[in-house]
């Protein structure tokens, strides 16, 4: 086991204008962690996991396993594992061929081969399958070959790239408790890609969370969740989004819409407020606190809770992350979710008085998008 | 490129993976007669007729050869089988036969072998290995698919010169050891395969071409399959370079050997056809053992045979 350390790792790739997939990437890896590097497409996060398995030689900057600096070494020779998105069976050899394949190139003596095989497909519950060929296997049983492939031969580093994306959502979160079971018994240091918020969260020791090839945040998975550092971090994690209003402040009142915040440290000028779904609650059940009237537009009960979708008076702050936010509202109305708890009788086009819960407010810098206070008080 | 699907499809299924059998199955062997077999039996029966006739005059005497218009030859089965004899026996001892069968084989053994390692390693590096003029490298490859052989055969010639081969089997071998067809065919297929899987095999602990032989080339046993089978047929079958390229008796080929059975103003019609057929015994069994990848081959390669 060791501990990985990303230094400064810069990744261009060449084209006019080249692109830059990763600009100065700080990482440590504590030995036997499981870092969780998340992200939208195209962010740079697997270009940095590729840059320590050796897949991609990174422009400038250092790739350190262990003590020794791998970023000129070839594959081979940085004893690292990794499992792929589509999982790269050898379709040629049998699952016992897949698993024997990386402990005869390194010329692991035959009986030794044999015992740590059978063990780890016994451990993985594949022990029935050692005959068949990838073309045979279920996406699971795929996915269980490619995570013994990799951690039978007992590598300082386990790299997982999206390994659960090619599942379906049952088997997805089955899986995910496997994977984080099978990690914590072996304490194999641990760098696993996902764009999937959910995973990260669940997963991962520690996330970070990197956007356009920079590094947003790194921290646990509460603390990149409740204390984003920046507007970015704070669209990204949940599901749904957080909301994000621009506003104003002035003389220690922010002003977002109908929202009223008070903080006296913010100087003034333009800010973003921002507040999670699950921070708004019917008017009634907290009186005194901030409140939004919501037009009602979607209604989406999930039956342990009720997500509403709906315009409020307001600008909404977009952050660029991907297509699926939503488009900012012509004029002087933003979308705004809520999360509300057990069935909700709310119908399209009630207006709904919520609450905003002041714990989880955040206020960001409108033009640098940084937090500019963990909280703020109303 | 769906050809190359269906290659990749064939190769996993050849390989025992898909659990079904690649190509045709005892079904559709059995199926019952349709339109389509009056149409397919008279073309089959106009395809084999030349190779009947071949052995038949191969039975025949030389005078049997020349009455027009032509009957079988009389005394069915006895004489046919005395003279079927005559005429192998002439043939292989009127020349050095044996010789000839020896020479095909080395040259077309080498020519094979040379084609499947090397095509591998050039298309492997066309289509996976970055560097600078790739694309222009392919497109030179490819250009020179569509030069006729009749065009080069001089320089080629001129250049065996210089390096003393003419008149030696290197000179049909060394020329021919790799083809921009095998390169272009297995060049389109190594892209194909995911590049996750080479991956993988680095980060296993395999070196390139560790990558290339225990990883990729197993599966593209299709691909290999139809370089391996087209570079065989016409390696045995070519005529016209070794008509060139080879001047003495002991180094011909079977093709240009039998040429020598035709004389300037009479040719034993019989033993030439004895002759003949004995260089497409092999081949045939080779087809007979191996039916379904030469089908494949000629399927996927979208060459006609």
């Amino acid at each position: 086991m060791a501990q990985v350390i990303l230094d400064k790792v810069r990744k261009e790739f060449p084209g006019k204008p080249p692109m830059v997939a990763l600009e100065g990437l700080d990482l440590t890896i504590a030995d036997g962690e499981l870092l969780i590097l998340v992200g939208p497409s195209g962010c740079g996060k697997t270009t940095a996991l590729r840059c320590v398995a050796g897949l991609e030689q990174p422009t400038s900057g250092r790739v350190v396993i262990g003590d020794r600096e791998v970023q000129d070494l070839p594959s081979r020779k940085r004893d690292v594992a990794m499992v792929f998105q589509n999982y790269a069976l050898y379709p040629h050899l049998t699952v016992y061929g897949n698993l024997a394949f990386g402990l005869k190139e390194h010329h692991v003596p035959k009986p030794d081969i044999d015992r740590r095989v059978r063990e780890m497909a016994k451990m993985l519950g594949i022990d029935r399958l050692l005959d068949r060929r990838p073309a045979q296997l279920s996406g699971g049983q795929s996915q269980r070959v490619a995570m013994g492939r990799a951690l039978v031969r007992e590598p300082q580093v386990f790299l997982l790239d999206e390994p659960l994306s090619n599942l379906d959502a049952k088997l997805r979160g089955q899986m995910r408790s496997e994977i984080l079971q099978m990690q914590r018994r072996v304490g194999v240091t641990s760098l696993y890609v996902t764009h999937d918020q959910a995973e990260a969260m669940t997963l991962g020791d520690r996330i970070a969370v990197i956007n356009g090839g920079v590094l947003q945040q790194l921290g646990t998975p509460e603390e990149v969740f409740r204390r984003p550092r920046n507007a970015f971090v704070a669209a990204f994690m949940g599901t749904p989004s957080m909301n994000l209003l621009r506003g104003t402040a002035e003389d220690g009142t922010v002003s977002a819409g109908d929202l009223r915040v008070t903080a006296a440290w913010v100087a003034n000028g333009p800010v973003i407020v921002g507040f999670r779904p699950e921070s708004l609650a019917p008017a009634e059940e907290a009186p005194g606190v901030p409140r939004l009237e919501m037009v009602v537009d979607v209604v989406e009960e999930l039956g342990n809770e009720t997500l509403v979708y709906g315009d409020v008076a307001g600008e909404i702050a977009t952050v660029t992350i991907d297509a699926t936010l939503p488009a900012p509202l012509e004029g002087s109305r933003a979308r705004v979710a809520a999360r509300l708890k057990g069935f909700s009788e709310v119908r399209r086009g009630d207006r709904l008085q919520l609450a905003v819960r002041d714990e989880s407010m955040h206020l960001f810098d409108a033009a640098t998008g940084e937090a500019l206070a963990a909280r703020a008080r109303s | 490129m769906s050809y190359v699907a269906v290659e990749r499809a064939d190769t996993l299924g050849a390989a025992g993976v898909s659990g079904t059998a690649p190509l045709q199955g005892p079904e559709t062997r059995r199926r019952r007669p349709s339109g389509w077999h009056l149409l397919l039996v008279p073309v089959a029966l106009l395809m084999i007729f030349p190779f009947v006739w071949l052995i038949i005059t191969s039975a025949s005497t030389l005078a049997e050869t020349r009455v027009f218009p032509p009957t079988l030859p009389a005394g069915f089965p006895v004489t046919w089988i005395q003279n079927l004899v005559h005429n192998y026996r002439e043939a292989w001892t009127q020349a050095p036969f044996g010789r000839w069968v020896l020479n095909t084989t080395i040259v077309t053994f080498t020519v094979v072998i040379g084609n499947l390692a090397f095509c591998s390693l050039a298309g492997y590096a066309l289509a996976r290995l970055r560097f600078f003029g790739r694309t222009a490298l392919f497109l030179v490859i490819l250009a020179t698919l569509m030069v006729p052989f009749q065009v080069v055969m001089i320089p080629v010639l001129l250049i065996c010169k210089y390096l003393g081969m003419v008149d030696t089997l290197a000179a049909l071998v060394v020329p021919n050891l790799v083809t921009p067809f095998g390169i272009f065919l297995l060049r389109q297929f190594f892209k194909t395969l995911p590049v996750e899987i080479e991956e993988a095999a680095r980060i296993d602990g395999a070196t390139r071409l560790g990558t290339l032989v225990k990883v990729l080339l197993p599966s593209m046993a299709a691909p290999l399959a139809t370089v391996g089978i087209m570079t065989m047929l016409w390696s045995w079958n070519d005529f016209l370079w070794p008509l060139i390229a080879i001047t003495s008796q002991d180094n011909m080929t079977l093709q240009l050997g039998l040429s020598s059975f035709v004389g300037s103003h009479v040719t034993n019609w019989p033993v030439l056809m004895a002759g003949t057929v004995m260089t497409q015994i092999p081949m045939l069994l080779i087809f007979l053992v191996a039916q379904r990848w030469f089908v494949q081959s000629f399927a996927s390669s979208g060459v006609k045979g």
